[in-house]
């Protein structure tokens, strides 16, 4: 229509102005409903799509529209075949193999033999690493002085790396206590500060000149946390396993009895208990605790402590005589 | 110590590059003062020195003075964060691959078997020049090449006992960036007619780029052993993952990676030793020890400390008539020298000589923890005002104060310390380490009939080393008998002019070599009729 029956340039001015101004709410349209990805460079891409519709009116639209549907499809098509189903995870053991190891009882054999190869001793100690001191201490001390410089170094550096593992923390705790002044805090500190020098002995870590000085550190700031807090029960059963280890039995007692007061398990006592009354030469009293003890679930440990006791109250007899008792009875 | 020399040292060659990993001029102790000793002692040399480190902020200020013949400085830290290559797809060579492959393949072999003279130094030879940026085994293509990825991941099958491959990917990667550096290093490094490394292990790595790359001398001094020390700490990381479930362990095999990691240094010191012109220890357990570690016995020899015997004799007159009940550690506080041995030693001492005090004269710098732990340690034996802890000192203020020197360390090589001690006429108590025995009783049969300059004690055993020094002290007849024996053998035997002339032969025989090579390799430029051929 407008080609045929008119000739004006105005007309014709006023229908590129219409139609572009169309073109232009539509590529602004479009950007509306554009993917995300797509909208960037703005500018160009608005530019791009109003020429679309400018140039190609209609079919432009047409395409922008089945080139929406591509660009929505599309992506989600394409991703799906970047994964793929696997199956779950499960736990395998490893498969390559390390070769044979430690038999029984070897660990401490390579360590005493100092004319074992040096590589295996080094993994035995090394083997040993983890172990807790308390098992270990005597054996890495006994390797000090070992005539392989690597032994006496390794075992040197294990002990060392055990005590420092403690001495940093009481180190940290001691200076916190410093600084601190809520009360509360200071019986935390000093309860904390206590049980790490009790570590140290417990774990075998430090002798002589030195373990008497950590025993009294624990004496020290037990008792300055009791100060706070007279009802810790906890606080009164460390105590007393320390006086305990010093040979120290009133102490031991008193603290023990405040251990009990303080609703701690008789039954965890109870082993105390019956060293208390063996050092205080009570040895009837040993008998019945050890009956007590008998009627909780014990501590392997004790099993022979019990026996030797339980059976020392009935002393064994060939079943010859207890048949000849029976038999009179 | 005040530094008041500039710290800065650049010139376009030198005659000998020192080699020096974590010691001079930033570290204090017995190795830096040797080095220092050594650079004084040669005047004429001009030294350079390439220092290398882990990182900038491990080191503070030069703990020494830089003597005037000094002429070049350079420092390197090895783990600070290198720039990255820029990454770039790429498939790999196949053939350099291999190659490495053969490589590992002879050091693996090497640890099982005696060693092959050079077959190391021959590889290595001609892998050097592709591990240059660019080339193709360098840093980008072991970081980013398919071949590389391939092989890794083809090792891990191969030889991992550990279940996790990303914690294998990680270990070998971060373990041999290293060899890039050094690579790189070796490559801007100014020229020099010798080497001169201190330790195997990264400086000694680099010394074997350099003679592999320039031809020239190279020559390694090991006062302690690297291996054996690297190996301690690497039993005990804490660092290195294990990750090996309860039915896979087996407590006599040590995690894979911390194997790996003794492996790659047992690996580093064997290349060096390969390629060493000489290989210096400071006494015989520790030149045995190099062989065992794949030294050729040939290229070994001992060269002993020396101390200015001159300097230290003149102090002998300074000393009272009776010996003073002091006994001192002269050392760093640090866990190696066991100062709290020494301090719980002193409690006893204290016990059975209520006079006598107990000296720690040394830097507390280093570990400040430690030292700390020391000091309550003290204060906690009630030895306050009985063990001083001086700080550094200067060692001829102190030893003319000193009754007894006193040694307590887990490990020596051959300590200067006492040789001070002795030729200032203080005998010693040490502990039985590294050539302690050697030094105080004696080495063959002419030395110990100098007789004995104190005693030797086991490590860690504060009772009897407080026995001995005790016993020392209190018995003025054997004291000055001690004191006897300990000049004599230092005066036979541990002077600085034996050592400087050892020395001076190994650093003349090296510059000559060199300038033979330098003659032989103009020579071939100007009138070679190969080049006139044009083969070139």
């Amino acid at each position: 229509m407008l080609f045929v029956n008119s000739h004006s340039i105005a007309l014709l001015t006023s229908y590129l102005l219409l139609h572009g101004a169309a073109s232009a709410i539509i590529a602004l349209a479009l950007m509306f409903v554009l993917p995300q990805q797509y909208r960037h460079p703005r500018r160009w891409v608005v530019l791009y799509l109003f020429s679309f519709n400018f140039f190609m009116p209609l079919v432009g639209l047409v395409c922008v529209t089945l080139a929406l549907a591509l660009g929505f499809w599309l992506p989600r098509l394409l991703k799906k075949n970047e994964f793929d189903l696997v199956q779950n995870p499960q736990f395998m053991t490893h498969r390559n193999h390390e070769g044979t190891g430690f038999r029984g009882g070897q660990v401490r054999a390579q360590l005493g033999n100092s004319n074992a190869p040096i590589d295996q001793r080094l993994k035995a100690l090394v083997a040993v690493q983890d172990t807790p001191a308390r098992a270990t201490g005597g054996l890495l001390r006994t390797l000090l002085s070992d005539p392989s410089d690597d032994m006496r170094l390794l075992a040197y550096g294990i002990l060392d790396n055990k005590e420092k593992l403690i001495t940093t923390r009481i180190l940290e705790n001691r200076r916190l206590l410093e600084k601190s002044g809520d009360i509360h805090e200071q019986f935390g500190l000093n309860k904390m500060i206590a049980e790490l020098y009790w570590e140290l002995i417990y774990q075998d870590l430090v002798q002589g000149d030195m373990r008497s000085f950590s025993a009294d550190q624990v004496r020290k700031y037990a008792v300055e946390a009791l100060q706070v807090r007279d009802d810790d029960a906890g606080l009164w059963f460390l105590l007393m396993r320390l006086e305990l280890f010093s040979n120290r039995v009133d102490a031991a007692e008193h603290a023990l009895y405040e251990a009990q007061n303080g609703s701690f398990a008789r039954e965890r006592l109870l082993p105390y208990f019956a060293e208390l009354r063996f050092l205080q030469r009570r040895y009837d009293e040993v008998r019945s605790l050890f009956e007590e003890l008998a009627d909780s679930p014990g501590v392997p440990a004790l099993a022979q402590n019990r026996r030797f006791w339980l059976s020392a109250a009935e002393p064994a007899r060939p079943p010859m005589n207890r048949l000849a008792e029976a038999q009179r009875a | 110590m005040s530094i008041d020399q500039p710290f800065e040292r650049r010139a376009t060659d030198c005659d000998v590059m020192l080699l020096l990993e974590g010691t001079f001029p930033y570290v204090s102790g017995g190795v830096s003062s040797w080095v220092n000793q050594i650079i004084r002692g040669f005047p004429q040399i001009r030294f350079g020195i390439c220092f290398i480190g882990s990182r900038r902020e491990d080191y503070g200020d030069p703990k020494y003075a830089l003597p005037d013949n000094v002429v070049h400085l350079e420092t390197h830290f090895m783990h600070e964060r290198q720039a990255m290559p820029k990454v770039i797809a790429e498939v790999g060579d196949a053939a350099a691959y291999a190659q490495m492959d053969q490589f590992h393949q002879q050091l693996r072999e090497h640890g099982r078997r005696a060693p092959d003279p050079g077959d190391i130094s021959a590889s290595l030879r001609a892998l050097e020049p592709l591990l240059q940026d660019g080339e193709a085994l360098d840093e980008a293509s072991f970081l980013y090449s398919e071949r590389s990825w391939d092989y890794t991941a083809d090792q891990y099958r191969q030889r991992c006992t550990d279940p996790s491959f990303v914690d294998y990917f990680w270990t070998v990667r971060i373990m041999h960036t290293p060899v890039w550096t050094l690579a790189r290093i070796s490559n801007k490094l100014i020229p020099a007619r010798a080497y001169h490394s201190i330790s195997t292990g990264y400086a000694g790595f680099l010394g074997t780029l350099l003679k592999q790359k320039t031809g020239r001398p190279l020559i390694l001094s090991e006062h302690g052993i690297y291996t054996k020390e690297r190996k301690i700490d690497l039993f005990q990381s804490e660092w290195i993952q294990d990750n090996r479930g309860v039915f896979e362990k087996d407590a006599s095999q040590l995690s894979y990676f911390r194997e790996l990691w003794i492996r790659f240094f047992e690996a580093l010191g064997r290349i060096c030793y390969d390629a060493s012109n000489e290989i210096v220890a400071l006494y015989e357990t520790n030149r045995l020890r190099q062989i065992q570690d794949g030294a050729q016995a040939a290229r070994t020899r001992n060269i002993p400390n020396g101390i200015d015997l001159p300097r230290m004799a003149k102090l002998r007159a300074l000393r009272p008539e009776n010996p003073p009940a002091v006994l001192c550690l002269i050392g760093r506080v640090v866990p190696i020298k066991d100062v709290k041995t020494f301090i719980r030693a002193m409690r006893s001492v204290v016990n059975l000589m209520p006079d006598a005090q107990g000296w720690i004269a040394g830097p507390e710098d280093e570990d400040e923890a430690y030292a700390e732990e020391c000091r309550s340690i003290a204060e906690g034996l009630d030895l306050q005002g009985k063990v001083k802890f001086l700080g550094f000192q200067k060692i001829d203020e102190l030893l003319p104060k000193v009754g007894l020197i006193v040694l307590s360390s887990i490990s020596e090589a051959l300590p200067l310390v006492l040789l001070e001690g002795f030729a200032a006429g203080v005998p010693a108590v040490a502990t039985d380490v590294g050539s302690c025995r050697q030094l105080l009783y004696g080495l063959d049969e002419e030395d110990r009939a100098l007789g004995a300059a104190g005693t030797v004690v086991g490590i860690a055993e504060p009772q009897a080393l407080a026995a001995a020094a005790v016993d020392l002290l209190r018995d003025p007849v054997r004291w000055r008998a001690a004191q006897a024996a300990g000049i004599a053998r230092v005066e036979r035997y541990y002077t600085q002019d034996l050592m400087f002339a050892q020395y001076r032969h190994l650093y003349e025989k090296s510059l000559q070599e060199a300038d033979a090579l330098t003659f032989s390799v103009s020579a071939l430029a100007a009138g070679c009729p190969i080049n006139k051929t044009g083969r070139a």
